[in-house]
């Protein structure tokens, strides 16, 4: 699944990034790079918010669609 | 001994004269060293809101904006001060995620840190990388927040990586502590092979011992001579090399957080803040409830601005008519001319008190505004702003300047150096002078007062709503001719904690802009009015108390046929319009010239002013028709001179005025011809 189908409140790690180099390079200075840890926190109409390494981001679909995620347990 | 002199070098003009002159800490603390004479420069850089520019301001005592939303610094800013007998030049950076370019704002800040130039409009390419290269400081202050180091450390690891002397400030450790973070700063240290020091620049704790240890690093380097990234732990190999992958890096600052961070529960009744945040965020980010909740925020600062400050309004206006007594009194006795008396009492005292008058409004507005911007608010706003600004080829962040366009547009055009895309930066500074900002505010409030009675707030709402609908027309319409590829990356940014709004930040922000305030009334709208007196009483006979002889209403009248279509077919009002261009409250105090009324705030001065304009024909009709075209003309002249710095032509410039010039005149037209059947 990628983060932005990812169901609300559950715990994921990043498998993979499937973006244009630029958008890549942006998500992961965030901390999104593989093997990261991410609780999806709630879902707008086009975007979600996601909690990575600490921090709180919002990401619109464009972005969160190309980060690929795997479920864990919490 | 203490008299410090402070170079303000900024990048845009207008805030250059924001820098004050300041003193830190006297001279006589310490020895003098062998570097004395050189300048040691020391550079704040970090992530967005980590605390920068006010650990900045602590140290140099200016007073620049600090706010809670990722963005607020978009320049970078210098001064220089005198502490323990060296001198120091300290540098505030834009804050930035990482060693590549994203925005204009963290291109400005990676230009200042790797010496490489990049054309700030290829931002957002990603063309460009700044790994490597000269830097331009002595040593590094790296900011970091406390309560999120992980991600911080990134930012650090890039930067320790790259040369100078880094030292890394655990800032917010006020927060972290109460929040059941603790940090081992000596192990810290040790694993990144820079000194980090714990400080809190809002409690202004650590900062001498934060200073020192700068300033230690950067004079050992010198010493040992260029080229070790770090003194204190020179033997020591960076902890990730220079060329490490994400992955790496992020592998690394894993091991450091484990070895180095300790989370306890939070001190005793208090909620976590990242917790209790994204309890917030629950119900304030809903997708139903998080819309009406921000209408209903908006409409309460509307309501407040609006409605309040009556009796704040009643003392100035009673201060102004002593001062106007008083001056009338001694220039009589002084045996002045009449035209003398006239240009002071008519001109200066009731085209400057008539802004004046609306000065507890304007006040409560940045007040309003100022605590939304420190609570953390304004990110929200922008995700909840996403879906639609998309429509109009917009990212949501895009709206963070919008908003700031209700108190004034000059810093809205500047804070759009936060988006990226060339496409969208301008077509937002096209949007933003639309949006009614707070010198709009006496205009909208005195014509609907006037004509509208108890219907004047709906009236009111109406204008302001006009200026956000043209603005998203245009927006709209922009979006359809660009081309595709021109439209901004998907929208991504931090939302950080919520907090009780700073008293201190809040204050510096209200008192930043009532002196702005205070000052255009003395300087723009004091030469407007001045100006248009002169304007308006001289004639062919020279000067004559009957300003419909004079070269002003003979130049206005020329205007008369073109402005009757849209209701504003008066020379008076014409005036008024064209003195608007100086500043928006010159239209207000240009109606009390124009009208010769004086005394606002009481209700017979407000009853003249209305006489005199229905004696000229202007009805309810007109009002509405001004009231459309007040809001949406040409934009104030500050604006327009930063639409040029910002855009970088007169191009940009001369297409604002006409799109701004043509929807106002069209939805004016529009507005009088509909109104002139109801009413």
């Amino acid at each position: 699944m990628t983060l932005y189908d990812a169901p609300v409140g559950g715990c994921y790690r990043v498998v993979a990034i499937y973006s244009k180099p630029s958008l890549k390079l942006r998500l992961s200075a965030l901390g999104l790079t593989k093997g990261a840890q991410v609780t999806v926190l709630s879902r707008g109409r086009s975007a979600v918010v996601f909690r990575v390494r600490g921090a709180r981001y919002a990401a619109a679909k464009g972005a969160a669609s190309c980060v690929i995620l795997s479920q864990t347990r919490r | 001994m203490t008299a410090k002199d402070i170079v303000a070098k900024s990048g845009v003009a207008v805030t250059a004269a924001k820098i004050k002159q300041h003193t830190l800490v006297s001279d006589t603390r310490g020895g003098t060293k062998k570097n004395d004479s050189k300048v040691i420069t020391i550079a704040f850089a970090g992530n967005p809101n980590s605390g920068k520019t006010t650990l900045y301001n602590d140290y140099t005592g200016a007073h620049f904006k600090t706010a809670n939303w990722p963005g607020v610094t978009y320049e970078v800013k210098e001064a220089t001060v005198h502490y323990k007998g060296r001198t120091l030049r300290l540098v505030d950076l834009p804050g930035a995620y990482a060693l590549y370019p994203g925005s204009p704002e963290e291109v400005e800040a990676l230009r200042f840190l790797t010496g490489v130039r990049s054309d700030a409009e290829n931002a957002g390419e990603g063309s460009t990388d700044f790994s490597g290269g000269a830097i331009g400081a002595d040593v590094i202050i790296n900011v970091t927040d406390s309560c999120t180091l992980e991600r911080s450390l990134f930012f650090t690891t890039q930067l320790i990586g790259a040369g100078t002397p880094v030292v890394v400030a655990l800032n917010m450790a006020d927060l972290a502590k109460k929040n059941g973070i603790f940090i081992n700063t000596q192990r810290l240290s040790r694993m990144l092979g820079a000194p980090a020091v714990s400080v809190s620049a809002a409690r202004r704790t650590g900062l001498d011992e934060l200073l020192d240890a700068a300033i230690t690093e950067a004079e050992k380097a010198r010493i040992d001579g260029s080229g070790n990234r770090s003194s204190t732990y020179k033997n020591q190999k960076p902890p990730v090399p220079q060329g490490a992958s994400e992955v790496m890096r992020y592998a690394f600052i894993s091991d450091v957080i484990s070895a180095c961070v300790t989370e306890c529960a939070p001190a005793r009744g208090s909620l976590r803040r990242a917790a209790a945040s994204d309890r917030a965020d629950a119900v304030l980010t809903h997708t139903v409830a998080g819309p009406i909740i921000f209408l209903a925020i908006m409409a309460v600062i509307f309501y407040i601005t609006f409605s309040a400050g009556n009796a704040i309004e009643e003392f100035i206006g009673r201060l102004l008519d002593a001062i106007s007594v008083y001056i009338a009194g001694v220039l009589s006795d002084a045996g002045a001319a009449d035209w003398v008396l006239s240009l002071v009492i008519d001109g200066v005292i009731a085209g400057v008190g008539g802004v004046l008058m609306f000065l507890p409004n304007i006040l409560l507005l940045f007040l309003l505004l100022a605590l939304l911007e420190d609570s953390g608010y304004m990110a929200r706003a922008a995700y909840l702003a996403d879906g639609v600004m998309v429509h109009l080829g917009l990212t949501g962040k895009a709206f963070i300047p919008i908003i700031l366009g209700l108190g004034c547009s000059v810093p809205a055009i500047m804070a759009t150096r936060i988006l990226d895309g060339k496409q969208q930066r301008l077509r937002t500074i096209l949007m933003i002078p639309f949006v009614a900002c707070g010198s709009r505010l006496p205009v909208f409030i005195l014509i609907s007062a006037l004509f509208f009675g108890r219907y004047a707030w709906l009236v009111t709402f109406g204008a302001f709503c006009s200026g956000i609908l043209a603005a998203v027309i245009v927006a709209f319409i922009g979006s359809r001719l660009d081309d595709e590829k021109s439209r901004p990356g998907p929208m991504i940014i931090e939302l950080p904690d919520y907090k009780l709004p700073s008293a201190r930040t809040v204050f510096i922000s209200v008192y930043e802009k009532l002196r702005e305030y205070l000052v255009r009334a003395g300087t723009v709208i004091f030469l407007s009015a001045a100006g248009l007196w002169i304007f308006l009483h001289i004639g062919a006979e020279g000067y004559s108390p009957d300003m419909s002889g004079s070269f002003g209403a003979a130049f206005c009248r020329a205007a008369e046929p073109f402005l009757a279509p849209a209701g504003l077919g008066s020379w008076q009002i014409a005036a008024a319009l064209i003195a608007g261009i100086a500043a928006k409250e010159a239209v207000v105090s240009a109606m009390c010239v124009i009208y010769g009324v004086s005394g606002l705030h009481t209700i017979s001065g407000m009853y003249a002013l209305r006489e005199a304009m229905t004696a000229t024909g202007f009805g309810a009709a007109n009002a509405l028709a001004f009231l459309a075209f007040t809001a949406l003309y040409v934009p104030c002249i500050a604006s327009l001179a930063v639409i040029k710095s910002e855009t970088g032509g007169w191009r940009r410039v001369m297409f604002a005025i006409f799109v701004h010039f043509i929807t106002a005149y069209t939805v004016s037209s529009l507005v009088y011809t509909i109104a002139l059947i109801f009413m």
